[in-house]
Order: C-alpha cells, then structure tokens, then sequence
C-alpha cells in the first residue's frame, strides 16, 4: 500500500505538471483531463495537487509508528 | 439583487441553485447570456457570499475538524474521535464531486443547461427524494433499525455520499438533496444528514468561487466593487437565514415538501417550455 500510496502521489504530480505546461493537442479526453490548451483552467492544477498531497497523507498514515 | 437572493436561497434548499439559474431567467422574460462574462463573474461572487456563511454558520464546527485533521496528520494515525472522523469523511466524500466537477463540469452543462432537460431533471430530484424517504421509512420499519451517530459512518459511505452530492453537476438535481438521501439511506437522522450535507458543500462552494475569482478581472467583465459587495452580502445573508432554517426544519421533518415543490415546478416548467409559451 505504500507504494501504491507513492505511485499515486507522483502520478498526479505529473498530471498537475501537464495541466499548467497543457502540451498536448486538444482532443475531447485531453480538453476534460485539462492537458490541452484549450479551455485550461486553475482548476486542473489545483485538483492534481491536492490529490497529490492527499495521496502523501495516506502515505503519512501507514508509515508512522503505532501508538503503543 | 434578485439573483443573489436567489442563489442565497436555493443552493442549500434541496431545490437545485443550477435548475432555478436556466428556467428563472427566461420566464421572467430576462434576457440573460449565461456564458457572459460578467453574469459569471456576478456568480462567483454570489457563490463566494454562500461559502462565508456556511463557514460563519459552522465556523466551531470547522475550528474543530481543522484541528482534529492536522492533529492526526501530525501523529500519523487515526484516534476515532467524532471531529477527526468527521473531518476525514468530509475530505473522502468531496474527492468523487471534486474530480468529476472538475473534468466533467462544462461538458455536462453543456448538454443539460437548457429549459426542457432542466424541468426533467427537477422531476427527478424530487422523485429521489421521496424515493430515499420512502425506503429509509421501509428500512427503519422492517428492521426496527436507530439512527446512527456520523462517526459511525464508514469510509465506503462517506464515499458514496460524496457521489450522491456528484449527481448535482446535472442542473436541476439538488446537491443538498442528493446528499441528505444519501445520508439518509446510510442511517443518518435528518438533522444530521443535513448537517453533515451543508458542511460537505462549504469546500465545494469555497473551492469552486475562489478558483473563478480571476474571471471578475478578465476584459470585458463590468461588475463593479459595489455592486460585486452588495451581491456577495446579500447571497451571504439569505443563505445564512436559509441554513439557520433548514438545520431547524430538519430537526421534525423531512424532505417531502421539497419533492412536492420540485415535482410541480418542473411538471410546470416541462409544460411552459415544451408547448414554446417561453420559446
């Protein structure tokens, strides 16, 4: 679960990155996903992030040490 | 003025803020361009007005979860304490509406925001909300089963709570609605499935007007500071009265009269728009 947790957090990193940088040519699934430059918005960016540092939280909470 | 007490009033009744957007309008015979950049720009601030008085409304509430989360984040682990769970189910269950609002939202309203859809989707919503009375009576019967505490809720619910309030991105289906059903048929009492509604829609609402503020500032936009203040004050207040009201109304009742509401309006509405009275 770790990883899954870490791979998570790097996937929508990338995501975040490709929706400010928005490289890729518009088409219908690129245009909802916000990785085209047409109808770009702060939202995407700001989704991924978020999913990103709450995939970090889940991270959080499986390597901390229990509580005794 | 009008529109601010309008959104201040239906986006937190169960009667859909988005529905009463697309059919209002072009009864009262307004000639209003929804994609106009001042009209959005005028509901973000409406929008932004309703987030600062459920905030004002459940402003303890928040202080509480606010610190019950960044306390279990800093230890690493979960205490079951009820403001921590709360917390943690508000963040699970804005993940659904938060991904699907965001990738699906324009292209959704672009295929609904019309009258016709709009009065269908209406029916729907009250349809849904005597469905979910009726089976949570049924359930209670048949099993003699209680009410339960929210931090009895698990993440699966809370989960499937934040899809309900997703059904909302259809104009006409209320988001308040969906998720009281939802809380409802997860065995919530009223009260607290419309608590736990209207605090799982203030980071939504917040979110959503903070993220559009840079549409008041694009060329073209013609709303001035007064007019931005007195729209957002007014959207504030009404909505404050209106959640004041309904976390009384929900305490002894239930969400019927919104579905008789609902059901005549878009019956009414269906019949208007399709026979061209308001083509």
């Amino acid at each position: 679960m770790k990883s899954l947790a870490i791979a998570l957090a790097v996937i929508f990193v990338l995501c975040a990155i490709l929706s400010i940088l928005h490289p890729l040519e518009a088409n219908q699934m690129t245009r909802a996903l916000g990785f085209s430059s047409d109808k770009a918005h702060a939202k995407h960016p700001f989704l991924y992030f978020a999913l990103a540092v709450l995939a970090l939280v889940w991270l959080r909470f499986q390597t901390a040490t229990p509580a005794r | 003025m009008f529109l601010a007490v309008l959104q201040g009033v239906s986006e937190l009744f169960p009667i859909s803020s988005l529905g009463h957007t697309v059919l209002i309008p072009p009864l009262l015979h307004w000639h209003v361009d929804e994609s106009d950049e001042s009209f959005l720009a005028f509901v973000v601030v409406l929008h932004l007005g309703t987030a600062f008085a459920l905030l004002a409304f459940y402003r303890k509430e928040w202080v509480r979860i606010v610190r019950a989360l960044v306390g279990s984040i800093v230890r690493g682990r979960l205490s079951g304490e009820r403001d921590e769970r709360l917390g943690w189910l508000l963040v699970v269950g804005t993940i659904p509406v938060g991904i699907l609002g965001v990738l699906f939202q324009s292209s959704v309203r672009g295929l609904f925001a019309s009258p016709i859809p709009v009065a269908i989707f209406l029916m729907i919503n009250a349809l849904v909300m005597f469905a979910g009375e009726w089976l949570r009576r049924r359930q209670h019967a048949r099993s003699e089963r209680v009410a339960k505490p929210i931090e009895q809720v698990t993440w699966l619910e809370g989960i499937g709570v934040g899809f309900a309030q997703s059904l909302a991105l259809l104009p006409g289906i209320s988001r308040s609605g969906a998720s009281i059903v939802a809380g409802l048929l997860i065995d919530l009492d009223h009260e607290e499935a419309a608590n736990y509604s209207f605090l799982l829609a203030t980071p939504v609402i917040l979110l959503a007007g903070i993220l559009e503020i840079p549409t008041l500032f694009k060329p073209g936009v013609t709303i001035g500071p007064v007019e931005a203040i007195a729209g957002c004050v007014v959207a504030g207040v009404t909505a404050y009265a209106s959640v004041a009201f309904l976390t009384r109304y929900f305490q002894h009742n239930d969400l019927r009269p919104f579905g008789w509401y609902c059901l005549l309006a878009g019956a009414a509405a269906l019949i208007l728009f399709s026979t061209k009275v308001f083509a």
